[in-house]
């Protein structure tokens, strides 16, 4: 019982978190200027991201290590630098991008220019990191987060022309736009396949003191939750291409968002998407700072835990102030968070192979798996994923020249 | 195939698809003023839409004015660069522009006095805006 419980809590969380300024945007963009011709996209990015979290839980589960540890174990001081540099930076951006995020959505909701709102928004994100424990973050800030689940009402009181959206599923080439298709795509999957979507996971599974009992609550609430949650996504599309695009309006600023739902809800629609915006961005920061707190303590083999007091694990407490700190200097900077959002999604997508190619070796060492390692179809996925991630690695520069705008 | 061979012929894919890429990146003076009009155009659905969720009250009036102070600012950045793309259009597509400004200025005004009826008036007038911006398009995508 105590365990359906945690599947059914872990999938309500993992659906809560999973939004984020990235798929929203890249969503509504997709659909805005390619009506359903890029769901593919989204779900190419989720079954990559449920095989990504399941694995990283089931190592941590079993070996009781996070994927940090396991890497740097694993891989030696030097690649673990590596990873740690390009990951750290992109992270960075991506934390930037999701503060600009609740930033946005207070500037929607009172007028008050989203600079203004920097400085506070970090405070409290630093606030709950501090004085919260694991639980309160996770579960928390995940459960506020059902709110986006709006948009897939939203997509459902649209009608959407149902054979029109399973003909998106299937991936085809642009009638117009080519740069500026293959472009959206690539941001989809760097907004999907977003690493510190399973470094956190596997910190939460240690965190939540996960052992080999849990690796089939892991591999349940690993594929429940991002399934719901590229659900939420392919919903953000849906509605673009059946508000947007009929209007003839490309997502180039965020007070276009807003129109998302404001014709399907009314009044209602506006502050769900102040809500959805403003909760998931939230969610989304703190999450990412502890990530990469995480990260540094781990790589470096500092005390870390979000469930210790501060004061018994200084340097990681002195990481996240840090980070957030120079997230929000970003912010401040002026650098419009669309853009942020936009090219942080892009990057994540052309660094993917530095934290993916690592999962092939460590998901079938026996001395980290022992009787849990790979099988002939998980191997084959890692492979598949593997390959899009040097693809994406390759194209993403250029498209971001060619069709970033 | 040895690792070399294999190198060259990464590199070969990769230019190709760089090049077939950059092939569509040298866009004549019709092309850009088309794409300098899409982009009029969907910010002036943006205004439109905006100003009809106010007109409905189903939107705040702070966000419609922060709104339509970014749609003006957008459209006079779109404005200048048709200014100065050399094609026989341009004069007329930045008038048309200006026009399209002129009209987003107004409803701002008549967010700040609350008169959502004027509102729903020159909203109105943006859909006619939005119908001859669609003509230009048409006509410079023909063009090319």
């Amino acid at each position: 019982m105590k365990k359906i419980f945690e599947i059914a809590l872990g999938i309500v969380t993992s659906v809560g978190g999973f939004l984020e300024i990235g798929s929203i945007t890249t969503a509504a963009q997709g659909g805005a200027e390619f009506s359903f011709q890029l769901l593919w996209a989204i779900v190419l990015g989720g079954v990559c991201i449920i095989f990504l979290v399941e694995q990283s839980g089931r190592l941590a589960a079993v070996s009781g290590r996070t994927l940090p540890d396991a890497i740097r174990e694993r891989f030696g001081a030097n690649y673990f630098l590596f990873l740690y540099l390009i990951l750290g930076l992109v992270t960075l951006l991506v934390l930037g991008a999701e503060i600009g995020g609740v930033c946005v959505a207070l500037e929607l909701a009172t007028g008050l220019s989203f600079q203004w709102w920097a400085a506070p928004v970090a405070f409290l994100i630093w606030l709950m990191i501090w004085k919260g424990t694991f639980g309160i973050i996770e579960k928390g800030v995940s459960l506020l987060g059902l709110v986006t689940l709006c948009f897939v009402v939203g997509a459902w009181v649209m009608h959407p022309p149902w054979h029109q959206v399973i003909a998106g599923v299937a991936p085809s080439l642009p009638q117009h736009d080519a740069a500026r298709y293959w472009f959206i795509a690539v941001s989809i999957l760097g907004a999907s396949i977003s690493p510190y979507l399973y470094f956190f996971y596997s910190s939460g599974a240690i965190e939540d003191e996960w052992d080999e009992s849990y690796v089939g609550v892991n591999r349940v609430i690993a594929t429940g939750g991002m399934s719901f949650g590229t659900l939420i996504s392919i919903a953000v599309l849906i509605l673009a291409a059946l508000i947007l695009l009929p209007n003839g309006i490309k997502v180039e600023h965020y007070a276009q968002l807003p129109l998302l739902l404001v014709p399907v809800f009314g009044r209602w629609g506006f502050w769900l998407l102040v809500a959805s915006v403003g909760i998931a961005c939230f969610g989304a920061a703190m999450e990412i700072t502890l990530e990469i707190a995480y990260m540094t303590a781990q790589g470096f083999g500092w005390n870390w835990s979000e469930n210790q007091r501060p004061i018994e694990e200084a340097r990681f407490s002195s990481v996240y102030t840090i980070i957030i700190i120079l997230a929000v200097m970003l912010v401040l900077s002026g650098i419009d968070p669309l853009k942020l959002t936009i090219f942080s999604m892009a990057l994540t997508a052309a660094t993917l192979p530095v934290s993916i190619v690592p999962f092939l070796f460590l998901m079938n060492d026996s001395h980290y798996l022992r009787g849990y390692r790979n099988g002939w179809f998980s191997n084959g996925v890692v492979l598949v994923i593997i390959g899009l991630a040097f693809l994406l690695a390759i194209v993403t520069i250029p498209l971001e020249i060619f069709g970033g705008s | 195939m040895n690792v070399m061979t294999r190198i060259r012929f990464g590199l070969i894919i990769f230019l190709a698809f760089c090049s077939s890429v950059c092939l569509g990146c040298g866009k004549s003076n019709a092309e850009k003023l088309n794409s300098d009009l899409k982009r009029v155009a969907s910010w002036t659905a943006t205004a439109r839409m905006v100003a009809d969720a106010y007109a409905n009250r189903a939107v705040p009036g702070a966000y419609t004015s922060q709104t339509l102070e970014e749609v003006n600012r957008q459209l006079e950045q779109d404005a200048k660069h048709i200014e100065s793309i050399g094609d026989t259009r341009s004069g007329d597509a930045a008038n048309r522009v200006r026009q399209i400004e002129s009209v987003v200025s107004k409803i701002n005004m008549d967010v700040s006095r609350q008169e959502r009826a004027a509102v729903n008036e020159l909203s109105m007038q943006l859909i006619g805006q939005e119908r001859a911006l669609g003509s230009l398009v048409e006509s410079a995508a023909s063009a090319h």
